[in-house]
């Protein structure tokens, strides 16, 4: 079942967690629109290939850093290889009581993605994922 | 971006100019800050009419220099050029269609009204439209397309997002041209400037800067015109908005309410916190830093280091560390603001320092310096900005010399207190 913290106060704190992915607040002054991702799977050359492939368009202005463009709805993905870092920028167009849902629901595509180029059919993978979604903080996106 | 190839960074001074304009980025928070607290100083009829007329004047400048550079020569191509380049400095998308003899524009996702909605509108009602600066450009891109007088289209605000309406209108009509004031364009900045410096690490500074300036030369606004980055709103902005309705403002308290100018000033230093806390902060947790720069260790130095880069790449000037002592005393100077140059030009040497957002900004790398803990990632809540600016800040900042006081540089000194 979806999970969310009645607080959430300590960044590191997840704020949801999906299949293969951790959600926590990223910085940002409007409310609920970057996340950082932490997925469990995370072989960057098939994650760009997997992201490519599902329409996320890809530039890089800055050595080491990719930015993609989701195919609809101009939310962003901003990869760090190096450190591992994935954040997710959801568009400001996105009204403030959907941020939250948005976001697992990206999050979540997005582990999917990894998920499916990254690793054996479902069956032979079960034991290394976590169980089921669950959303950890109710209150604030 | 359509105005791209119009930035240019003035040699060894690090001010911004965007088709020989003055400009600089500043984020929604600044910009909103700033436009409250001319209001909050002068009332909201009064703010809103001087903000009007510095943003008219100032746009003016750059849109005529622009429709050169571009070959823009039919109001039709004057309009489109206009209201492009409005977009892709991240103010939002213009239509207008007003002609000679005046008529209307619209707006959707203005910066000014559509941040001040998402910032405030789920609590605050606001009673006065926020977007006199789109008022002022729409007027000025009428008078260069129509080849009308200078400053000679006024223009109203009469829906506005911020007011809850679904966009923005404006309805313009031809008046009297006002006295005009001496221009500030590039030629009178470089001719304001004192002789260049260098400071502590200009290595890596620099290194950072260019960095940041190939990275942020690709920004522009979106489909439409808003440019979100960092976490907050970014405009490429004219500096001689900011600075008319700054010094505009100092000029008409003094004369009217000199007592409320020492808190006048604290808001102006204030609009430097705002911007340093909320862009510099935002950046400096951006995954592009991690990138371009790595992720910030909390070092002291490192984090001045990496603020001063900012400063430069955000068109601010040629500010240089000249002296800096972890956790004690760090000394920034400059030969040249954004400010400066400004002040001289059009009000000659002042009495006293008086570049608020130089103060401000220097004071707020020491608060990101000394008390942000970089290494847990904060978030860059307003309750954060709270305990870090409000109340008894451990730091005191002097300015000990100022170019606008005739003096050979700007100095600002910050000292840890206790």
């Amino acid at each position: 079942m979806p999970r969310r913290s009645p607080t959430a106060d300590d960044p590191d704190d997840p704020v949801f967690v999906g299949e293969g992915v951790r959600v926590t607040r990223a910085n940002g002054c409007f409310r609920g629109l970057s996340w950082n991702l932490e997925l469990e799977q995370h072989d960057w050359d098939r994650f760009r290939e997997a992201l490519r492939g599902a329409g996320w368009a890809e530039s890089s202005r800055i050595d080491g850093l990719y930015d993609y463009l989701a195919p609809e709805a101009g939310h962003r993905l901003v990869v760090v290889p190096a450190s591992d870092w994935v954040q997710l920028r959801l568009s400001y167009l996105v009204p403030a009581e959907r941020r939250l849902a948005s976001m697992e629901a990206l999050a979540q595509a997005v582990a999917d993605l990894v998920i499916s180029r990254t690793t054996p059919p479902p069956a032979s993978r079960s034991g290394r994922r976590s169980p089921r979604p669950r959303r950890t903080s109710p209150s604030r996106p | 971006m359509a105005t791209e190839s119009f930035r240019a960074y003035l040699p060894d001074l690090d001010l911004m100019t965007n088709a020989g304009a003055p400009a600089v980025y500043h984020c929604h928070h600044f910009n909103l800050f700033l436009d409250q607290t001319v209001d909050d100083a002068l009332g909201p009829q009064e703010g809103a009419k001087l903000r009007f007329l510095a943003a008219r004047e100032a746009s003016h400048a750059f849109l005529r220099a622009l429709c050169v550079r571009k070959g823009a020569l039919t109001p039709v191509e004057k309009l489109s050029a206009a209201m492009e380049a409005f977009a892709a400095m991240g103010h939002g998308r213009l239509e207008i269609t007003a002609d000679a003899n005046g008529g209307p524009a619209d707006g959707e996702f203005l910066h000014y009204g559509y941040s001040w909605a998402q910032k405030y509108g789920q609590k605050v009602r606001r009673r006065h439209p926020a977007d006199a600066f789109a008022a002022g450009y729409t007027a000025a891109a009428v008078e260069i397309a129509y080849g009308l007088e200078r400053e000679s289209v006024d223009a109203t605000e009469t829906q506005c997002v911020a007011m809850r309406a679904e966009r923005c209108h404006f309805e313009l009509k031809r008046g009297a041209s006002p006295p005009q004031l001496p221009p500030v364009r590039e030629a009178e900045i470089k001719a304001a400037a004192k002789p260049t410096m260098n400071g502590l690490y200009e290595a890596e500074i620099g290194k950072i800067t260019n960095g940041l300036r190939s990275f942020t030369g690709g920004v522009a606004g979106d489909q439409r015109g808003l440019v979100q980055a960092f976490g907050v709103f970014i405009t490429m902005h004219l500096s001689g908005y900011y600075n008319r309705i700054t010094y505009d403002t100092m000029a008409q308290v003094e004369k009217t309410s000199p007592g409320s100018i020492g808190v006048l000033e604290e808001l102006f230093r204030e609009s430097g916190h705002v911007c340093v806390f909320n862009t510099f902060g935002g950046m400096l947790l951006s995954p592009e830093w991690a990138g371009l720069v790595g992720a910030p260790t909390g070092d002291i130095t490192q984090t001045i280091i990496g603020c001063v880069a900012i400063a430069r790449a955000l068109g601010f000037g040629h500010w240089v560390i000249h002296e800096v002592t972890p956790g004690s005393k760090l000394v920034l100077r400059t030969p040249c603001t954004y400010e400066s140059g400004y002040y001289l030009t059009r009000h000659g040497v002042a009495t006293r320092p008086n570049e608020y957002f130089f103060q401000g900004a220097s004071l707020a790398f020491c608060q990101l310096a000394y008390r942000v803990d970089w290494k847990a990632k904060p978030e860059l809540t307003p309750e954060f900005y709270e305990a870090l600016f409000r109340g008894k800040i451990p730091c005191k900042m002097e300015q000990t010399q100022g170019t606008t006081m005739g003096q050979p540089y700007s100095e600002v000194v910050v000292t840890q207190l206790g």
